[in-house]
């Protein structure tokens, strides 16, 4: 059982998280939805396409322009409070890894706090456990945020992601958050040259078999674009396989930025496990 | 006596799940099927006989009769239920003795002996490009017949359909019909058709009838 913002999903359930960046050069939108105005128009679009979480972030994964505590708590806590106000009922996810960040996110109504950062900082558990949040514990490889891979290596990444992943999450349900409200995360790209993240994809049913929700971001990340060997624009058919092959196994909740698509797949994927009938079957029974 | 009689199609749509979610054209069918049993029950029936086609090697777990059954629980119905199979591919001459066979019985059953029919039959399957059995120009002329004798309330004239023609044109509810036929015979009486249409390219009659008293 997941419990996120008091509703309850079972293991059926296929959740998207849509990404929603207020920052201006993300390495997807480039800040196309920076602007407090075009990031709340991209909350209602991606509500309107399916979407039960955005994941609101406010500094970009890669190495780039410094954003600091107080810069980062300008483009999201106000911005968290005006989604608050204008979709009640939607799932609101922060994408920090700083505990002041999560405690003003969650202050102004955040539901989930996405450490990316897999526990880079030991006290957003804390805030999560303080404010009844939820949290995303991510493997990262114990790098620094926002720092690339740089020959990383691994024994049997699986095994790291296993370890470091559950062990986030066991340290959270003793500092008080809700063992219904963790989900884990490998960490696609992050800590993981694309060997890694295509292995980890391969073996998420490994993850899966935790107990651990899992959730997994993909979209459009770099071991896509390798895979195929195609830039960041062509990326969507290779992370919509990415999602079936992920949904398959068991992964629950999905990262995205592109999301009827998503929701397609994984409505498709539900279809055919057998957890959501077809939405019209006529073909042969008249 | 045969008191009332309800006409219904038979397709695998009206089983319970099958469409996944709800389909409209799906439950505007259901819907008047309910209604055309709902007359047929209001007329007081003491005895229910489910008359349907079956095809070969389907016997009592014929289409045909697993859908009149659900349709009569869905519609409330409390009576004990009987089944009357015949081969889909039965002589016009068999399924007329079959039918008259079921109206003696329905006499012979003497004072508790009012007996409703609900005969699942439909027409044909080749009524457009995007039918299951594709276009054949026969195919509206031959249901339209069929129409002819329901609207009209001489249920005997059903005994003329041509079962060559029927097969060819996919019509599943050919001896049902006939059978009918038989068991009601001259008896006139007043069609109510609460349906008549092909939103899959199978035509789709609901009817109910009550002898003229």
């Amino acid at each position: 059982m997941l419990e996120l913002a008091g509703r309850s999903f079972d293991s059926d359930a296929l959740l998207i998280m849509a990404i929603v960046n207020r920052t201006p050069d993300s390495f997807y939108d480039r800040g196309a939805t920076y602007a407090f105005d075009k990031a709340l128009e991209r909350v209602a679009e991606v509500v309107a396409a399916g979407a039960e979480i955005v994941d609101i972030g406010g500094v970009k994964a890669a190495p780039g322009d410094e954003v600091d505590t107080a810069e980062e708590i300008r483009r999201t806590v106000d911005f968290v409070a005006r989604v608050r106000a204008e979709h009640p009922d939607l799932i609101i996810s922060v994408d920090t890894w700083r505990h002041e960040v999560g405690r003003a996110v969650c202050a102004a109504g955040a539901d989930v706090l996405n450490d990316a950062w897999g526990g880079y900082d030991p006290r957003l558990a804390e805030v999560a456990a303080e404010f009844d949040a939820a949290l995303v514990c991510t493997h990262a490889g114990g790098v620094q945020p926002r720092t690339r891979p740089h020959r990383i290596f691994y024994d049997d990444v699986l095994a790291d992601v296993l370890s470091r992943t559950v062990d986030l999450a066991e340290r959270a349900v003793e500092l008080g958050v809700s063992r219904h409200k963790i989900m884990i995360d490998p960490g696609h790209d992050f800590g993981k040259n694309t060997w890694h993240s295509l292995e980890l994809t391969r073996r998420l049913d490994e993850m899966v078999a935790t107990g651990w929700p899992v959730l997994v971001s993909l979209s459009n990340k770099d071991f896509v674009g390798e895979a195929l060997d195609l830039p960041l624009d062509q990326r969507l058919l290779g992370t919509l396989a990415t999602t079936a092959i992920c949904a398959w196994q068991g992964a629950r909740v999905f990262r995205a930025h592109n999301v009827a698509e998503t929701r397609q797949v994984l409505d498709m994927v539900a279809a055919i496990r057998g957890s959501r009938p077809p939405k019209r079957a006529v073909r042969g029974l008249a | 006596m045969i008191v009332a009689v309800a006409g219904c199609p038979h397709p695998p749509l009206l089983l319970r799940g099958i469409t996944g979610r709800a389909v409209a054209e799906v439950e505007r069918l259901q819907a008047a099927c309910l209604a055309a049993i709902g007359e047929l029950l209001a007329a007081g029936p003491d005895r229910l006989v489910v008359v349907g086609g079956a095809a070969p090697g389907e016997d009592d777990k014929a289409l045909s009769i697993v859908v009149g059954r659900l349709l009569l629980n869905q519609a409330g119905c409390r009576l004990p239920i009987e089944h009357l199979v015949i081969a889909a591919d039965s002589p016009p001459a068999d399924c007329l003795r079959v039918g008259r066979a079921l109206a003696s019985s329905a006499l012979a059953a003497g004072g508790d002996g009012a007996t409703g029919l609900l005969v699942m039959a439909d027409g044909s399957a080749r009524r457009s490009l995007k039918a299951p059995g594709y276009l054949d120009p026969r195919a509206a002329p031959f249901d339209d017949g069929v129409q002819a004798c329901l609207a009209a309330g001489r249920l005997a004239g059903l005994a003329d359909l041509d079962p060559v023609l029927a097969a060819e044109l996919l019509v599943a509810g050919r001896a049902a019909w006939q059978v009918l036929a038989g068991a009601v015979g001259e008896v006139a009486g007043r069609t109510t058709l609460h349906y008549s249409d092909d939103p899959f390219g199978v035509w789709y009659p609901v009817f109910s009838w009550l002898p003229a008293s």
